[in-house]
C-alpha cells in the first residue's frame, strides 16, 4: 500500500495529454491552489490573534468561526479531487498486489464505481444544502452575526471536482487496462 | 434482520472492501449510507449526510491536524533537523552506536516539532541512514532504527493521531498531549538502551571506529543546532504555559518554523510549495477517512453492534488486564495491515464503548491505543514506516533488511507498551499536574 505514496505521481501526470483530463487536472490544480491559499491564511489568521492577545488581552473578534467555518472547510473539501486524482487516497494494496492484473484493473473499476456512488451521493445532498443554506442566508449562534452559508459550497464542488477526478482515472484505468 | 446482523454485516462488507483496495474512507461510508437506508429508510441515510461532513470538519479542535502537518512539513522541507542530527552524532561520538543513538535523538527531537511517524521517519530517513551507512554501520540496524524512531513522531507531542483520538473520545487534546510526552522519550531511551547493548554485544553492527571529533568541531557543531530546539520551545512553552491553546499551537508553530526558515534562508518558494502540497494531501487523506468513520460511527451506534461487542468482551472480565490485552491482539493484527490513521478510525466506534464500560482512563487509554498503532507502523507485511524509508533509500537496502533490523525496536516496543500499561501514572502525571 504505501509505495504509491509519492513515487508515481510525476509519471501518471507527465503521459496525459487528452483533454478531459487536462481540464479535470487544471480544474483540481486550481482548487488545490485555492485550498493552500486558505492553510496559509489558517496560519496566518490564528498566530495574529495569539500574537495580539498576548500583547492587548483583545484578540480578533471571529477567529474561531472565520478559521473553523471558512478556511478549515474550504481548505480541506476543495482538495478532495486533486487528492484523488494523484491517487493519494489511503488504501491497502497488500492483497490485491497478488493478484492478476486483470483481477487488479476490475477491482479497481469497481472502487471507482462505488467512489461514484459515494461522492455522488455526497455532492447530491451538499448541494442540496449550500442552496437552502444560500436562499435562508444561514449563519450560527456566535455572540456576533456569523454568515456560515458560503463555505458550504466547498462541499458540493469538492465532492464533484472529486467525481470528474474518479471519471479521469477510471477512464484511464480502462484505456491502459491497468490499476491506478 | 435485526439492526444488529446489519452492523455485523456491514463491518464484515466494509473490511471485506477495504482488504480489496477500496479505499479506507470510501470504504466506511458507502457502507454506512447503505445499513442505515436498509435499517430505516433513504431518507435518513440522507438526513445523516448533511448532517455530518460539514458540522465535523468545520470543528475548530481539528484545525490543528493541517497546521501541526505544516510545520512538520516545513521543517523537513527546509532540512531543519540537520544541524541537531550533526551536534547529537559528533557528542555521542564516544557511545557504542553513537551514530544510531543519534539519530533516535534527532527523531525524538523531529517528533516535538512534527505531528506525525511517517513525517519523522522520511525527513530523518534522508539525513541519518546515509551517514549510518557511509560509516559502515549494519543496514538493518542503521535502517530499522530510523523505521522505529520514526514512530515517535505519534507518541511525542504534537501528534495528529492524539488529535484525532481527542476530538473522537472527546477528551482534551491537551491533556493528551503532555501524557504522550513521558512515554515518547522513554520509548526513545528504552531503544538508545538497546543499540548500546546490542553493539556492545557485537560491535562489527556499528561498524569500524571512527576518528573522534575535535573540541574545535563539537563547538562549530553547537551553532547550527538552534532552529529545530527554537520551535520546539516556542511551541510547548507556549502550550504549558497557556499563552495559547494546543488547537492554536500548530498555526503558531507552523508561522514560527517559517521564520527560522526565512532567518536561514531555506525558505525557498519550491520548499513552500511542497510543504503546503504535503500538508494538504495529507491532512485531505485523513479527513476522507474521518468522514467515513464518523458515518461509520452513526450507522454502528444505530445498529447497536458497539454495545453488543463491549457487552461480549466485559463478559468475559472486565479488568483491565483482559481488556488490554483483547485489544492488544486486535491493534497488533490489524495493524499489521492497515495503516495507523486509517485503523484508528475504523475502531474507534468499536473500542471507546468498550474503555468507557471498563472503565479505563481515557487519556490513558489514548496513550496505550497510540503506542500499538505505532507498533502497526513496522510490523510486517504492511509496516507504512517500513515502505516509507525503503522508497527514500531506493536501491541501497532491500525490503527484508530493514524489517529484520526492526525486529529488535519491536521487542522493545513491547516492553515499553507493558511498563505503560503497568504504570499508568507515567501518562497520568504530567496532565494531573497542569490540569488540576
Amino acid at each position: 500500500m504505501p509505495l504509491n505514496i509519492n513515487d508515481d505521481v510525476a509519471e501518471i501526470a507527465d503521459d496525459d495529454s487528452g483533454l478531459l483530463y487536462r481540464c479535470v487536472s487544471w480544474l483540481n490544480t486550481v482548487f488545490l491552489v485555492i485550498s493552500a491559499i486558505f492553510v496559509v491564511l489558517m496560519m496566518l489568521h490564528v498566530t495574529a490573534d495569539v500574537l495580539l492577545r498576548a500583547v492587548s488581552d483583545v484578540g480578533i473578534t471571529g477567529t474561531l468561526e472565520v478559521v473553523s467555518y471558512y478556511y478549515m472547510v474550504c481548505a480541506i473539501f476543495l482538495a478532495f479531487g486533486y487528492v484523488e486524482l494523484k491517487n493519494q487516497h489511503i488504501r491497502v494494496d497488500l492483497f490485491v498486489q497478488q493478484m492478476p492484473r486483470s483481477a487488479q484493473v476490475i477491482l479497481y473499476i469497481l472502487a471507482c464505481l462505488a467512489g461514484f456512488v459515494f461522492f455522488g451521493l455526497l455532492a447530491w445532498q451538499s448541494m442540496i444544502d449550500a442552496i437552502r443554506a444560500t436562499r435562508s442566508h444561514e449563519t450560527i449562534m456566535s455572540n456576533f452575526l456569523f454568515y456560515v452559508w458560503p463555505s458550504r459550497w466547498a462541499l458540493p464542488i469538492g465532492f464533484i471536482g472529486c467525481l470528474l477526478a474518479i471519471l479521469c482515472n477510471l477512464l484511464k484505468a480502462l484505456t491502459r487496462w491497468r490499476a491506478l | 434482520m435485526s439492526n444488529l446482523d446489519i452492523g455485523i454485516i456491514g463491518t464484515l462488507v466494509a473490511l471485506g472492501m477495504i482488504a480489496l483496495r477500496v479505499p479506507i474512507g470510501l470504504s466506511l461510508g458507502l457502507v454506512s449510507i447503505g445499513g442505515i437506508a436498509a435499517m430505516f429508510n433513504m431518507n435518513v441515510a440522507f438526513g445523516t449526510i448533511s448532517a455530518t461532513p460539514f458540522e465535523y470538519v468545520g470543528q475548530w479542535e481539528l484545525t490543528a491536524a493541517p497546521m501541526f502537518l505544516l510545520m512538520g512539513f516545513i521543517c523537513s522541507s527546509t532540512n531543519m533537523t540537520k544541524g541537531l542530527f550533526e551536534a547529537l552524532r559528533l557528542y555521542l561520538a564516544r557511545l557504542p552506536g553513537g551514530l544510531a543513538i543519534a539519530s533516535v535523538g534527532a527523531c525524538a527531537f523531529f517528533a516535538a516539532a512534527a505531528g506525525s511517524s511517517v513525517a519523522t521517519a522520511s525527513a530523518m530517513s534522508r539525513i541519518a541512514v546515509p551517514e549510518m551507512l557511509r560509516n559502515n554501520y549494519d543496514r538493518g540496524l542503521a535502517t530499522g532504527t530510523i523505521a522505529a524512531s520514526g514512530t515517535l513522531g505519534s507518541l511525542i507531542p504534537p501528534s495528529v493521531l492524539l488529535i484525532l483520538y481527542g476530538v473522537y473520545a472527546k477528551v482534551s487534546v491537551g491533556q493528551l498531549f503532555m501524557a504522550g510526552f513521558i512515554p515518547g522519550v522513554l520509548s526513545a531511551l528504552v531503544y538508545m538502551a538497546m543499540i548500546i547493548v546490542r553493539v556492545k554485544l557485537k560491535p562489527s553492527l556499528a561498524g569500524a571506529v571512527t576518528t573522534l571529533p575535535t573540541r574545535e568541531e563539537k563547538r562549530a557543531a553547537l551553532k547550527t543546532i538552534w532552529p529545530l530546539p527554537v520551535l520546539i520551545f516556542s511551541v510547548l512553552g507556549g502550550i504549558f504555559s497557556g499563552v495559547f491553546s494546543p488547537t492554536e499551537a500548530g498555526a503558531v508553530g507552523a508561522f514560527v518554523a517559517s521564520v527560522i526558515a526565512a532567518v536561514r534562508g531555506t525558505l525557498t518558494w519550491t520548499a513552500i510549495k511542497d510543504a503546503l502540497c504535503d500538508t494538504i494531501v495529507a491532512a485531505t487523506g485523513i479527513f476522507v477517512i474521518l468522514i467515513g468513520s464518523v458515518f461509520f460511527t452513526r450507522f454502528l451506534a444505530l445498529s447497536g453492534l458497539p454495545t453488543a461487542f463491549s457487552d461480549a468482551v466485559l463478559g468475559v472480565s472486565s479488568a483491565p488486564w483482559w481488556i488490554f490485552l483483547a485489544v492488544t491482539v486486535i491493534y497488533v493484527v490489524l495493524g499489521m495491515l492497515i495503516d495507523s490513521i486509517g485503523l484508528l478510525l475504523l475502531t474507534l466506534p468499536l473500542i471507546l464503548p468498550l474503555v468507557h464500560g471498563a472503565g479505563l482512563d481515557p487519556v490513558w487509554f489514548g496513550i496505550i491505543l497510540i503506542k500499538l498503532l505505532e507498533i502497526g507502523l513496522v510490523t510486517p507485511p504492511v509496516g507504512l514506516n517500513v515502505y516509507m524509508i525503503k522508497g527514500a533509500l531506493g536501491n541501497l537496502v532491500t525490503l527484508q533488511e530493514v524489517f529484520r533490523g526492526v525486529g529488535w525496536f519491536i521487542v522493545m516496543d513491547f516492553i515499553t507498551l507493558l511498563i505503560l500499561m503497568l504504570f499508568p501514572v507515567l501518562s497520568l502525571w504530567l496532565p494531573t499536574l497542569a490540569y488540576r
